[in-house]
């Protein structure tokens, strides 16, 4: 057995060598599998074994919340394997799809390099420390252990932050499913097929066979299939091309209003129907993806360390340090996870020994899909991704300046084969639409018409892989809405208490309305962008959603302290400590750098100065824009503000309970004692 | 309908819907059979929901307030 392991270990090692010594050749996307696997497979049997044998004593005989209230509704003993594809579909999403896309630009060795590492040490730490503290909780949230553990204002805190994470999510994964479709008719049609068949499935689970959701998911994925096949129909007849083309502020607005409504609507009739959907589709197209890359096995054209780690990039500004580690958060280190970790699972988790196994086992699984993500955006050859993701402010709006900007960075490609990519796809243009899905569209295209259908159905394969992805972030954005909601209503009651109803009608519309202002606010700003909203948006997501690791991790450490099991509280503190210091550098280069790509202040020094001269400076076409854009930068720099300040306030509440806990001889934490009559009512 | 190969013998039924359970599981609806089994077993004489009112029951908790988040 040791030997078989030495052998892993040496495998992957062989296989980092070779991707890391690259240069100038390209390297087999099978390297990069096989380094990933190797790491994967040695993280799990040796890093997760000491944290779940040694530092938190996993009992398999400890009754776990699912046994003891066992209800047969939220506390369900569930079978190992079925609760690790719950908790996996719950984990993954479009995140890691598009952090590593964006991330491509520096070349595919530092993001691949972060996503292993971050995810053995960080990532999956953080899955399965937050999965054993709600179990030995009840099942209960991130928000209410804060709480609990750490006290009401630490509470308070955290819910701010994760309120604003929420907005900050919502926005750009509304942008990247606008920078997808704007301008594209057949992408467009699809999308609006999925709310008619929507409304199809939740008619039909509710009242022709109720409760059969695999049936009607069935007869949805049908209907989506003849969608993909008429949207292609359309986008080829002019007169309905020109019906299904919309600019990009038309589908910003479609996008609030949609939200807007569909959580407003009761769940069944569109949201939920949408949900279960996605949900299949996410799991069939990543399985599809990863068959695709081992069948075809293709080549790497991306090098391995391009010139822009320099910091001067056109996909996102700023260094590899901090920014790559706040770029790729999904795939390597999640907050979110925190959220989804002290969800549903914890209340299904039959046996405390398989925390292990669904909270460091499904993290692995998520990191794997960045990894396909990565490769297939470096598959594509290095001009075409540049093409497909630098502003058009950067390289112009034609082929021919595309092509000699790009030729220009050292990228070699010429109009021609860029004309002749959009129109394998099915496009008009693939020009400036960052945002990673039709990069990652593009690249799964390839694999997937190279393993079926050839250059025939790239366009058949693009538009799917669109779809794939519009559908599911179309169906955060509904169920992130409501839940965006429920967060406002439960802030705002704290001062006034009516607020809490959750069943006024009035309430819910405000709170709803509410929410969709503030990510709309953002995804506008961010539409409207010259330099493409991504740019922006992106990096203010990823210090958001480290910034709730870093708390989660600290909250972690916390209660490691307090268990007495401090000896171990490194595993915690050192991934909470490198997430806070790249946040805090993150968030301080985005508000202060003199570089006007980077820094918000120097950005609105610029404009502010044009203003002073009388001169309009783009994207701004009117004096009213250009104070808009001064306004755009401020709030920009506000809410970086709030992040650092929530990351500040939660390290310092952290260090005051560490000391505390020093202080008392015994353990202060708080876990149920299942062995001890139920304290709480049954909820 | 029961199914012989290599000598053992499968339910092939109850394997199909064991898999349509897990299947729609993963997309966060319990299985309807095992909570009634489950309520006759640990608490008879209580009420017990009708398919349609258990699925809608499930409908609500998932996407009501403080339940079903699923990451970006």
């Amino acid at each position: 057995m040791k030997a078989l392991w030495a052998l892993v270990a040496l495998l992957g090692a062989a296989a980092l060598a070779v991707l890391a010594t690259s240069r100038g050749e390209t390297v087999n996307a099978l390297w990069l599998v096989t380094a990933a696997l190797c790491t994967y497979a040695l993280a799990y049997r040796f890093y997760s074994l000491f944290i779940a044998r040694r530092m938190l004593r996993l009992d398999a005989a400890r009754p776990t919340p699912a046994c003891v209230r066992n209800d047969g509704l939220d506390y369900v003993p569930t079978n190992k394997y079925v609760l690790f594809g719950h908790h996996f579909a719950a984990i993954a999403g479009a995140g890691p799809l598009v952090g590593p896309v964006l991330a491509a630009q520096m070349g595919f060795l530092p993001g691949t390099l972060w996503i292993l590492v971050g995810v053995v040490f960080a990532g999956a730490v953080q899955d399965m420390l937050i999965l054993f503290l709600s179990v030995r909780r009840d099942g209960r949230s991130l928000g209410d252990m804060i709480r609990t553990e750490m006290g009401p204002f630490a509470g308070i805190v955290a819910s701010i932050g994760i309120l604003a994470i929420m907005v900050i999510l919502l926005a750009v994964l509304a942008l990247v499913v606008v920078k997808a479709l704007a301008g594209s008719p057949w992408g467009s049609f699809t999308v609006f097929a999925t709310v008619p068949i929507a409304l199809l499935m939740g008619l039909y689970g509710r009242y022709v066979r109720p409760g059969r959701v695999l049936e009607m998911s069935v007869i949805g994925f049908v209907l989506l299939m003849v969608s993909l096949w008429l949207g292609g129909a359309v986008a080829a007849d002019p007169v309905w091309a020109a019906r299904f083309t919309f600019s990009g502020v038309t589908w910003a607005f479609m996008l609030m209003a949609y939200g807007f409504v569909a959580s407003v609507l009761p769940v069944w009739l569109i949201l939920a129907p949408r949900d279960y959907l996605s949900t299949f589709l996410k799991i069939g197209t990543i399985c599809a993806l990863a068959l695709g890359i081992a069948v075809v096995m293709p080549e790497l054209r991306m090098p391995a360390v391009s010139r822009f780690v320099d910091g001067t990039g056109p996909v996102f500004a700023g260094s590899v340090f901090p920014f790559l580690f706040i770029t790729i958060a999904c795939g390597s280190v999640s907050g979110f996870h925190a959220l989804v970790s002290s969800g549903t699972t914890p209340k299904m988790i039959g046996d405390e020994a398989q925390i292990r196994a669904i909270g460091y086992g499904a993290m692995l699984a998520e990191s794997m899909v960045a990894i396909m993500a990565l490769i297939a955006a470096c598959v594509l050859e290095p001009g075409a991704y540049f093409a497909m993701n630098a502003p058009a402010a950067l390289v112009g709006t034609t082929v021919e300046a595309a092509s000699s900007t790009i030729t220009g960075w050292g990228f070699p490609i010429s109009a021609a084969s860029l004309t002749q990519l959009a129109h394998d796809v099915g496009e008009h243009t693939i020009l400036a639409r960052a945002g990673g899905a039709p990069t990652l569209a593009v690249g799964m295209s390839r694999i997937l018409s190279g393993a079926l259908g050839g250059r025939a159905l790239m366009a058949f394969w693009y538009h799917f892989a669109i779809l794939f992805e519009a559908l599911f972030i179309l169906t955060t954005l509904d169920a992130g809405t409501r839940v965006a909601r429920f967060m406002i209503q439960d802030l705002a009651g704290l001062a006034v208490p009516a607020w809490r109803r959750t069943e006024s009608t009035l309430a819910n519309v405000a709170a709803t309305g509410l929410a969709v202002c503030a990510w709309g606010y953002f995804l506008y700003q961010g539409v409207v962008d010259p330099l493409g909203g991504i740019n922006t948006l992106w990096p203010l997501f990823g210090i958001s959603n480290q910034m709730l690791a870093a708390i989660a991790l600290t909250l972690a450490t916390v209660v490691l302290f307090k268990m007495k099991r401090q000896a171990y509280a490194a595993v915690a503190a050192a991934p909470a400590a490198w997430l806070a210091v790249c946040t805090l550098t993150a968030g301080w280069e985005k508000i202060f750098s003199p570089v006007p790509a980077i820094g918000f202040l120097s950005h609105a020094a610029r404009f502010a100065a044009a203003m002073a001269e009388g001169r309009v400076m783009a994207p701004a076409k009117t004096a009213a824009d250009m104070h808009q854009v001064l306004a755009n930068d401020y709030v920009d720099c506000a809410l970086t503000g709030l992040f650092m300040a929530v990351v500040v306030l939660m390290l310092g509440a952290g260090v005051a309970c560490i000391f505390q806990a020093l202080r008392d001889v015994r353990v202060t934490t708080h876990e149920d004692r299942h062995d001890l009559p139920l304290l709480r009512p049954n909820v | 309908m029961i199914c012989r190969c290599f000598g053992r013998t499968f339910d092939v039924s109850q394997a199909a819907r064991s898999a349509r359970a897990a299947v729609e599981l993963v997309a966060g609806l319990p299985d309807y059979d095992r909570y009634v089994a489950h309520l006759r077993d640990t608490h008879p004489g209580e009420a017990v929901l009708s398919r349609e009112a258990f699925f809608r029951a499930r409908q609500d908790a998932r996407f009501g307030a403080g339940g079903g988040l699923r990451c970006c």
